[in-house]
């Protein structure tokens, strides 16, 4: 049986401080206080800036039992330059490096938006960008329901890289559900399922949603389903807004029977 | 002690347990004087029960017997006319089911001596059958009542067919075989009862003690019908010349023949003819040359095989294609007057002419004159086991477990009774007869109709079928020709046609292919793929490791890359390049120099035995037939002790002798004469002189007769390196077969997988009436293609030329849609306009890139469509992924000799050899885009990478580069697929 | 939740054979093994564990060809009560969930869960959970999809095997199916493979973006129905009877009573080629043929084909109609209408293309019927009969 491990995307909110974090807590210590509360911690930052080594280095440290998983630059998902990706990958690789030295890397999200088609030039670029991160444990999140046909498992499973499993509002056009073991990891994320929000809103309000205690039960069987076939599944929530993340993470982690968080063993 | 008749041998096939040899040598062993073994309704056996009653020194009566609803009927032998009577009745009974055979002998047994011992039977024939005898057996006294009735005499009779108490099991198995039934549901009419097993001789002159006279007549039996003057001369008919005779015909011709030869005659060749016709006529063989000559002269073109290439009368005949004096070429070698065996001219037709020439043979000589040889099939060890076991009522699954059991553990491990049981009568089964089929080139022709001299059955192909194989035949005096199959000849003759089309004559009467020095040269680097004989990676690598490819060597080469004599060729190879070598012994010096000391032909066997051990020419020609059948057992070690002490005597050494014999003993399956080595290395000369002077010609026509040692990818490869332009197939060009155009060679469409014939058929019909096609409107209005056709035309881009720069797809579409246009019905077709393809979603064309205007699936397509590509290597198909391998290519070996190098590996053809331990090693065959090249999978490796050997998709091959004497292999240490996409 | 929203589960559980070996024996698990029935002619695999299918062994390959491939290859025989057994686990787990399923063998099985929303929650729920029921009690990983019908739920399972799970929500068919790998589409044969292939066609999508006219060029009248599935169109229902119970039934009413052989059987072969169709359609095959005339005067008379093999082909189909016809045709009267059912049904065991798309094989076939014919009846009772087939 897989080992389980639920987290949040992102902890950096100072709208957590008071539903999250203690009052008073300050930016600096959001990590400490998050490292109590779970094991793993997918990080979004590395999207806007480009990670340093160093820095997360540093954030290993501030919180040595968390497994982070680690969103990929948008240099490489989302504002492909082709003159320019290699260096950004390099850049990145370099960044991440010491954490999977460390022993702390869960995996690199790839997360693609809907503007990135299912056609020939973008297979080959995804296929030279896992080529280029093809160390690090990988998941891949499409946006675009053309991906989901069996070549892209194929090609996935080929080269061990995982498909993200989402969680999401149930929208014409938008990926199907499917949870596909295509690598011994498995990776779920729970964008909450905000229908009316989920166009033209900020991010804000986009993920402004809390899970019934029906829906975790729900996806605790998904999750059990993906531990089947896996040896590690990582579990991250992002409907952030307000905290509510942390309470489904907690809920889901309850209904799991997940034990306490401690210094996980490796 | 008595003389014993009526019992059955395993020719009695699927029913008799004992071979005749076994049943002779226990009944000789009691002194039995005299013996007819009568097997049910057949003459099988009847050379192996001649051989067996000569070497026991034992009478042979030949007897049959023959089975009817009523009983059967024990059919002995009393006169050359009796034989005849009963080989013409079993070839009806095999056509006739009903026929009725008492009736058949009741008005004709004229020089038989009939005995059954069925009352009606006696019944029916009394009276009309003037040798007639009611049979009693050991366990059976019934027609005695019948006998008194009608006055007939009485004989003892066997009437059965174990030789042991204990082989009534293997009968059984035999049975439930013959009827498909397991041996639990045999019924007693299946089988024999348990008790039918010959008499000891004690007991059975106990048995009959009270009938006396019916002993006394067996005896009377045996004296009437021993000693029929039966196969005492050769069998061939008189061939018929007007107011002259055969041997004059033959002189004749031959001079004729050999004055187109050579020209002029001198004395030496005129010397050589009179010899050779003087043999030939003293032993009666003219008619036979006549009939080989009219034979021969049906067939486009021919190759002598066997030592009947080493007479110069064959070669004016233009039989054989070797000039014997000019090669050294001895007649003796093809016949003496001291041998009586027949002479043996074997010829090589081309494969797609044989079929007519043996219809031709029938037709000209009468189809009941003609008769092809059998093959006798035995039981080998799997299908005994396999048939034993099922009949056992063993499921299929268990027995393939258990085959791999025996396979991996042997019978040792064996702990399971019924298995046992089974293993133990597999065991006895095992070379039992199980049935004929046809030889695959034998043919006999006969003055009176065949089946006066043996039984004749129809064989599967419809021929008329003799019930004996080779060794029979040719013991019964019956002069056999072989017809045989070779593709070789047909690439020959049409890369001629294909020359003299673009009106280039080759002369053959003046054409010396051995005498060319670039076709030497090439032999000689080892550029043989497509040449006759020589193309194997193993022949190629010994023509480089020798660096010769003259005439003499190709010869030697051709005979002494036998299986089993690799470590021979090793050294052979050292003693070429001026390695020192000292003869086997002082006597062997002169026989064995042209072949450096080494054993190489068959006929070096016995000249060694002759030389060095004092054999007759008549044993040592035994010896080498004992050695080269695998026979083995006791007639070879007989000849080992013979050879030893022979040897000791001329005082050899005991380690020179044991050396001699094994190199003697390499000789075993197959291998070659001089004359035969010679003679089919004239037709690698030929097919090498047109690889190298005409080189699209040839590869056409190799491509065209399909039968190379190589797929067709790997010859379309080799005419690339060869520096041909390949191109098709094409609606404009292409013809059914490959043809060249100089040095374009055009694919035919036989190239094309699933393409029917008649749509071949009809695409060169409308072309030669309707002229060439312009556009694909036009081919599809003209042709009326059927949908399957079209998919495999488009695929393989025959329409390429006419529709230039449109994608295949988009070609299938328009042709399908086409006819429906023409059709006009209800004007629906005017939706498609010719220049629209379909209005599909925009993305549907996937931008993959185009190399060489092609996408990829194109060419994916076009692959499975010809096997081949047509204007690249496979290996393009695998571009993207290749261009990350680091990697040498294969022309560049020779610079890496010793290094470990990374190669990419498309395979060609492989071949698996066992190791002294037993354990499989591969000789496996790959190219690149550049080059062909060798490698070596030892046993370890083998087992690790066999598994990737069998997809038709690249490899990266890993190993050392060799140089073994001359010539570069790869040893391998590692493969693997190239992943990723 | 909605009431309008993709409820048919489909279950499937790949390689069923070889997975009912693994969960009986879990020591298999690891192991390259393919399960494959006894008989000596021409073995067949009939399912390869994962191990062996990593190996590159595929159902429908010759067993000599795996052998060489992976000599270390155990063989198994096939152990029909133990799938048996599997099936009804299958069949008791999904009926907590549905009373509405369609339990075809070989570990296929089909639910209607719409209306069980209230009980069970959303219908991908459902399917997580009886998918999570399977694994854990009978240690079978099957691949399952949700969608709107059976065709679609069909080949989302095909998207994601050998295991997984998956939901093709409603309305959202076309645009699933369209970047599909052609091969997932039911009723794409080699040979109808083998035209798409060589035309272009690689994606599903492109087959659905066809119109009538453009489909019927490329493959023939009978393209539309390939060309409909393409687009995700299905009207099938789950259907719980037993597989074997089940038929497929067609009847023809001539306008006027017919009494020529010819245009009986013209109707019959299109009756026949309909029932085929719709049969494959659903990846069925038959082993019996039923044929029932009703004659002018009120009468009826039956004739009846048994095959010992499954019929799947057209060719296979027709010509135990045809029997089967001739078999009911005893009486000098006209007929008024007939029909056709096709019973004793059966899971397919290759993928057999949907139709025949129109070549010379089926015309030779038809003129050699006809020739039969003929010589039964006489020349004349047949005429022209081919040209009434011509698409």
């Amino acid at each position: 049986m897989a080992r389980i491990l639920i987290g949040t995307s992102g902890y950096s909110y100072t709208e957590w401080v008071g539903p999250v974090y203690p009052e008073g807590t300050k930016a600096g210590e959001y990590l400490d206080r998050y490292g109590t509360l779970f094991p793993t911690v997918e990080l979004n930052f590395s999207y806007y800036r480009m990670p340093e080594a160093e820095q997360l280095l540093a954030m290993h440290c501030q919180s040595e039992s968390l497994l982070f998983s680690i969103k990929a630059h948008e240099s490489l998902t989302h504002t492909i330059d082709t003159a320019v990706w290699r260096n950004a990958a390099a850049t990145f690789r370099s960044a991440v490096s010491p954490l999977q030295e460390k022993g702390v890397l869960g995996a690199v999200l790839l997360q693609f938006p809907y503007s990135f088609h299912y056609d020939p030039d973008r297979r080959r670029y995804l296929d030279a960008l896992v080529r280029s991160l093809g160390n690090f444990p990988l998941a891949v999140e499409f946006r675009n329901g053309q991906w989901y046909n069996n070549r892209t498992l194929e090609a996935l499973r080929e080269r061990k890289v995982s498909l993200v499993s989402l969680d999401m509002p149930e929208l014409q056009s938008s990926p199907p559900m499917m949870d596909v073991a295509t690598s011994p990891l498995a990776y779920i994320r729970l964008h909450g399922r905000n229908k009316e929000t989920w166009w033209g809103s900020d991010s804000a309000a986009r993920y402004d949603y809390l899970y019934s205690e029906k829906e975790l039960a729900a996806i605790a069987e998904r999750v059990r389903g993906m531990a089947v076939a896996a040896q590690l599944v990582l579990v991250y929530f992002n409907n952030h807004r307000r905290g509510q993340a942390v309470r489904n993470a907690m809920a889901l982690q309850k209904l799991l029977a997940l034990g306490e968080v401690g210094p996980h063993d490796r | 002690m008595y003389s014993r008749i009526g019992i059955r041998s395993s020719y009695s096939l699927l029913w008799g347990v004992a071979s005749p040899k076994s049943i002779l040598e226990r009944l000789s062993s009691q002194g039995c004087p005299a013996i007819a073994i009568t097997d049910r309704d057949n003459l099988y056996g009847l050379h192996a029960c001649r051989e067996a009653a000569q070497e026991f020194g034992m009478k042979l009566v030949i007897g049959v017997e023959l089975t009817t609803p009523e009983g059967s009927i024990f059919t002995f032998v009393r006169t050359v006319g009796g034989y005849s009577r009963i080989c013409r009745l079993l070839s009806q009974k095999g056509i006739r089911q009903n026929l009725d055979i008492a009736e058949e002998l009741a008005n004709d047994a004229e020089g038989l001596v009939l005995a059954t011992k069925s009352p009606r039977l006696l019944g029916k024939l009394a009276g009309k059958v003037p040798d007639l005898y009611a049979a009693i057996t050991p366990r059976w006294l019934g027609s005695i009542p019948t006998a008194r009735k009608l006055g007939i005499p009485l004989v003892a009779i066997d009437d059965a067919s174990l030789l042991l108490p204990g082989d009534h099991d293997l009968h059984v198995v035999l049975r439930a075989i013959a009827c498909g039934k397991t041996t639990g549901t045999l019924t007693a009419d299946d089988r024999e009862p348990p008790d039918q097993t010959i008499e000891d001789m004690d007991r059975y002159a106990k048995i009959f003690e009270s009938w006396p006279q019916a002993l006394e007549n067996t005896g009377r039996i045996i004296s009437a019908c021993a000693d029929v003057p039966l196969f005492q001369s050769l069998v061939f008919p008189e061939y018929p010349v007007a107011d002259s005779t055969a041997e004059v015909e033959l002189r004749n011709r031959v001079l004729k023949g050999a004055e187109k030869r050579y020209g002029e005659i001198s004395d030496a060749i005129l010397g050589r003819i009179a010899y050779e016709l003087d043999i030939i006529n003293r032993k009666g063989f003219a008619s036979y040359f006549l009939v080989m000559d009219d034979i021969v002269a049906m067939a486009s073109r021919t190759c002598g095989r066997g030592s009947g290439a080493a007479s110069i009368v064959s070669y004016a005949l233009g039989i054989t294609n070797v000039d014997p004096i000019a090669y050294n070429l001895y007649f003796e070698r093809f016949l003496t007057m001291a041998r009586t065996d027949p002479p043996d001219i074997d010829v090589d037709f081309a494969w797609d002419e044989r079929d007519d020439i043996l219809h031709a043979v029938l037709e000209r000589f009468g189809k009941d004159h003609c008769a092809r040889v059998a093959n006798h099939n035995r039981f080998r060890a799997r299908s005994a086991i396999r048939e034993t076991a099922k009949a056992y009522g063993v499921p299929d699954s268990d027995i393939t477990l258990m085959e791999r059991q025996l396979f991996d553990s042997g019978l040792s491990g064996i702990t399971d009774p019924l298995w046992q049981t089974i293993c133990s009568v597999a065991a006895r089964i095992e070379g039992l007869p199980r049935g004929i089929s046809m030889h695959c080139g034998g043919m006999v022709i006969t003055p009176k109709p065949v089946s006066y001299y043996v039984p004749i059955e129809s064989s599967v192909e419809g021929y008329p079928l003799l019930a004996w194989e080779k060794e029979g035949t040719e013991a019964a005096g019956l002069v056999k020709i072989d017809l045989l199959g070779n593709r070789s000849l047909a690439v020959i003759r049409d890369a001629l046609q294909n020359l003299r089309e673009q009106g280039i004559h080759v002369d053959e009467q003046t054409w010396h292919p051995a005498e060319d020095l670039k076709t030497v040269e090439a032999l000689a680097r080892g550029d043989s793929m497509g040449v006759f004989y020589i193309e194997s990676p193993a022949m190629r690598q010994l023509q480089r490791k020798t660096g010769r490819g003259d005439f003499p060597h190709i010869v030697i080469h051709s005979s002494i890359i036998r299986p089993a004599a690799n470590k021979f060729i090793n050294e052979y190879v050292r003693r070429l390049k001026g390695g020192s070598w000292e003869p086997l012994h002082p006597s062997l010096a002169r026989i064995l120099d042209e072949t450096y000391g080494i054993l190489c032909y068959q006929e070096d066997v016995s000249k060694t035995a002759v030389a060095l051990a004092g054999f007759s020419e008549a044993e040592a020609d035994t010896l080498r037939k004992v050695i080269a059948k695998k026979a083995g057992g006791e007639k070879l070690a007989r000849y080992e002790r013979q050879f030893f002490e022979g040897c000791r005597q001329r005082g050899v050494q005991e380690s020179t002798i044991t050396a001699i014999w094994e190199m003697m003993l390499s000789f075993d399956g197959y291998s070659f004469c001089k004359p035969h080595s010679a003679s089919y290395a004239m037709v690698s000369f030929q097919s090498a002189y047109l690889r190298v002077h005409h080189p699209g010609a040839f590869m056409a026509a190799v491509l065209s007769n399909q039968g190379g040692y190589y797929r067709a990818q790997a010859y379309i490869s080799e005419a690339r390196r060869m520096g041909l332009h390949i191109c098709g197939p094409d609606i404009n060009r292409s013809r059914k077969q490959y043809h060249a155009e100089g040095s374009t060679m055009v694919v035919g469409f036989m190239a094309i997988a699933n393409l029917c014939t008649t749509a071949i058929g009809s695409i060169l019909r409308e072309r030669s009436t309707g002229g060439a096609f312009t556009s694909l409107e036009e081919a599809s209005s003209r042709l009326s293609l059927q949908r399957d056709d079209l998919v495999s035309l488009v695929a393989a881009g025959v329409f390429d030329s006419i529709a230039v720069g449109m994608a295949r797809s988009e070609q299938l579409q328009r042709l399908l849609i086409t006819p429906r246009r023409n059709q006009g019905k209800n004007g629906q077709g005017e939706l498609f306009v010719a220049e629209t393809p379909f209005p599909i979603r925009a993305d549907r064309k996937l931008p993959v890139p185009r190399p060489m205007g092609k996408t990829e699936a194109e060419l994916h397509r076009e692959f499975e469509a010809l096997g081949f590509l047509r204007e690249h290597h496979p290996l393009l198909l695998w571009a993207r992924r290749i261009a990350r391998v680091r990697r040498i290519r294969a022309v560049e070996m020779p610079a890496h000799v010793g290094d470990k190098v990374f190669l990419l590996g498309w395979p060609i053809t492989r071949k698996t050899v066992w190791t002294k331990q037993g354990l499989p090693m591969d000789f496996v065959s790959f190219e690149d885009e550049t080059a062909l090249y060798e490698t070596v999978l030892f046993p370890k490796i083998h087992e690790r990478y066999r598994k990737l050997l069998y997809g038709q998709r690249p490899l990266v091959v890993s190993g050392t580069v060799h140089d073994d004497q001359g010539a570069l292999h790869v040893q391998v240490e590692s493969m693997r697929v190239i992943e990723g996409s | 939740m909605t009431g309008d929203q993709a409820s048919i589960i489909h279950v499937n559980v790949t390689n069923f054979a070889a997975s009912v070996a693994t969960s009986r024996d879990p020591s298999l698990a690891d192991k390259a093994f393919a399960i494959a029935r006894e008989g000596s002619a021409r073995r067949i695999v009939i399912a390869p564990s994962r191990r062996a299918m990593e190996e590159g062994i595929h159902a429908g390959m010759p067993v000599a060809t795996a052998l060489r491939m992976v000599p270390t290859l155990s063989l198994i025989s096939p152990d029909a009560s133990a799938c048996a057994k599997a099936e009804s686990a299958m069949f008791e787990i999904a009926s907590r969930y549905s009373p509405t399923i369609q339990h075809d063998s070989g570990g296929h099985m089909y639910l209607d869960v719409a209306g069980t929303t209230r009980l069970f929650g959303p219908p991908v729920d459902c399917a997580v959970r009886i998918r999570n029921e399977i694994h854990n009690l009978l240690g079978m990983e099957p691949a399952v999809a949700v969608a709107s019908n059976k065709l679609v739920a069909k080949i989302g399972t095909r998207a994601i095997r050998p295991s997984g799970i998956t939901q093709v929500r409603e309305g959202d068919e076309e645009l699933f199916l369209a970047r599909q790998d052609m091969a997932l589409l039911p009723g794409v044969g080699p040979t109808i493979g083998r035209l798409l292939a060589v035309a272009g066609f690689s994606d599903i999508g492109q087959l659905a973006s066809l119109d009538d006219m453009q489909v019927e060029a490329l493959l023939g009248k009978r393209g539309l129905a390939l060309r409909n599935a393409a687009r995700g169109w299905d009207t099938s229902v789950v259907d719980p009877t037993h597989l074997g119970a089940r038929t497929i039934h067609k009847r023809v009413d001539f306008s006027e009573p017919a009494g020529e052989l010819e245009a009986l059987r013209a109707a019959m072969i299109s009756a026949a080629e309909d029932a085929g169709l719709d049969m494959r359609k659903e990846l069925l095959a038959c082993t019996a043929v039923h044929i029932t005339l009703f004659w002018a005067d009120g009468a009826t008379s039956e004739g009846k084909q048994l095959s010992s093999h499954p019929l799947v082909l057209d060719a296979e189909v027709l010509e135990a109609s045809w029997k089967a016809m001739q078999q009911a045709m005893r009486r000098r009267v006209r007929i008024r209408a007939f029909t056709l059912s096709l019973q004793r049904l059966l899971p397919a065991k290759r993928e057999p293309d949907l139709f025949t798309p129109p070549g010379p094989t089926r015309e030779e076939r038809l003129q050699s019927a006809v020739d039969a014919t003929r010589l039964r009846f006489g020349p004349a009772t047949l005429t022209h009969a081919a040209a009434v087939f011509r698409v």
